[in-house]
């Protein structure tokens, strides 16, 4: 119940305040909410399994979305771009893909 | 969980859950906790809201961008379309005022005849200068001398002057082009005879008293550089032929097939 008010909340928020994204963050948000959907999607699998611990979720929440940035910046800082990005983008692909599947296993049996 | 993965891909693939979740915690949840996944679902929320709001606010900015881009070139277009009517028509003006204009009045030919719009010919004097180096010194020769002679005989009272018999008008040039010297573009050789029509007399005397004439008296005693004055009874000068600026435009031609 708690975490479908927090993303009623978000929403509102968001569209209430529309916050402008500093031109210096914008590089990062993408890779953020890739990174934060795969532990969302992580979480939804484990409360399918009754494996869901609110602990393990709001870490590997912060920690992905803290690490994806850190490889953006990183990427910029190396002078490749993009490219580390990409990277990061194709891991937590497989992973949320991955999650996904097992939902559906799941819930379809198939 | 499983170590069987082969690659790196089938690695991530079998771990895909955290193995924390793996992990079996005895106690329950605490409030706070809780709270914390609630908070950690609406930062979700959020930054995809803001992400979207944002993608939607840029849009504009890049339309608007086009549209400034677009109304520009419309503008432009339309100075463009206005000014070639205007030269339109100040052409048929210009054709009109030419054919209404009275070539017997005296102060017409008067202009023709300073133009270089007219055949002229009467007294006059011609000035010779004859380089004897090739160096750009003093006993050369330069467009730049040629220029002040002429400008100095229009002073004078000059009506019409020729350089080597091309006939000097509003749109003429006296350059240097490589190493020859061009009048109306067309490459003159030594010895340059600057011939000019009017009062020869008063020229000539001005000519001779003027700072100019002093100083080529003086330069051509000291370089030896040929400088000649004659006062001439009779002398002719031909109409510049392309007396007046010409519009020229690219023009398809039509490729037979």
């Amino acid at each position: 119940m708690i975490p479908v008010i927090g993303l009623i909340v978000g929403v509102g928020l968001g569209l209430w305040f529309q916050p402008e994204v500093p031109e210096s963050l914008r590089p990062y948000l993408p890779i953020a909410i890739i990174a934060a959907l795969d532990a969302v999607v992580g979480a939804l699998r484990a409360l399918g399994e009754r494996r869901f611990d609110d602990r393990v979720f709001v870490i590997s929440f912060v920690s992905n979305v803290l690490i994806a940035a850190f490889m953006v910046f990183l990427g910029d800082q190396l002078g490749v771009g993009s490219q580390l990005s990409t990277g990061v983008v194709v891991v937590l692909g497989i992973r949320i893909f991955a999650n996904a599947a097992a939902i559906r296993r799941r819930i379809f049996r198939a | 969980m499983v170590d069987r993965a082969e690659g790196l891909l089938d690695q991530i693939a079998e771990q895909a859950l955290d193995d924390d979740y793996y992990l079996v915690r005895p106690d329950p949840p605490s409030r706070g906790e809780r709270l914390l996944t609630g908070v950690a679902a609406a930062c979700f929320a959020l930054m995809i809201t803001v992400a979207a709001v944002q993608t939607q606010s840029d849009r504009p900015a890049t339309e608007r961008q086009q549209q400034a881009l677009a109304d520009d070139v419309q503008r432009r277009q339309e100075t463009q379309a206005q000014r070639t009517k205007q030269v339109a028509e100040l052409t048929s003006d210009v054709s009109r005022l030419t054919a209404s204009a009275d070539r017997t009045d005296p102060a017409m030919q008067a202009l023709l005849a300073r133009t270089g719009g007219a055949a002229v010919r009467g007294p006059g004097i011609t000035v010779t200068l004859t380089p004897v180096a090739d160096d750009g010194g003093q006993g050369d020769v330069d467009d730049a001398d040629l220029r002040e002679f002429t400008n100095a005989l229009w002073f004078l009272g000059a009506e019409a002057i020729s350089v080597n018999g091309r006939r000097l008008g509003t749109l003429s040039s006296i350059r240097t082009a490589g190493s020859a010297i061009t009048v109306n573009y067309d490459s003159i050789s030594p010895p340059y005879v600057i011939a000019a029509i009017g009062d020869r007399d008063a020229m000539d005397e001005r000519l001779a008293a003027s700072r100019l004439g002093k100083y080529w008296d003086a330069r051509a005693e000291r370089s030896g550089v040929g400088y000649d004055v004659r006062s001439v009874s009779d002398l002719r000068m031909d109409e510049l032929a392309d007396a007046r600026l010409r519009v020229s435009h690219a023009t398809v031609m039509e490729v037979a097939k």
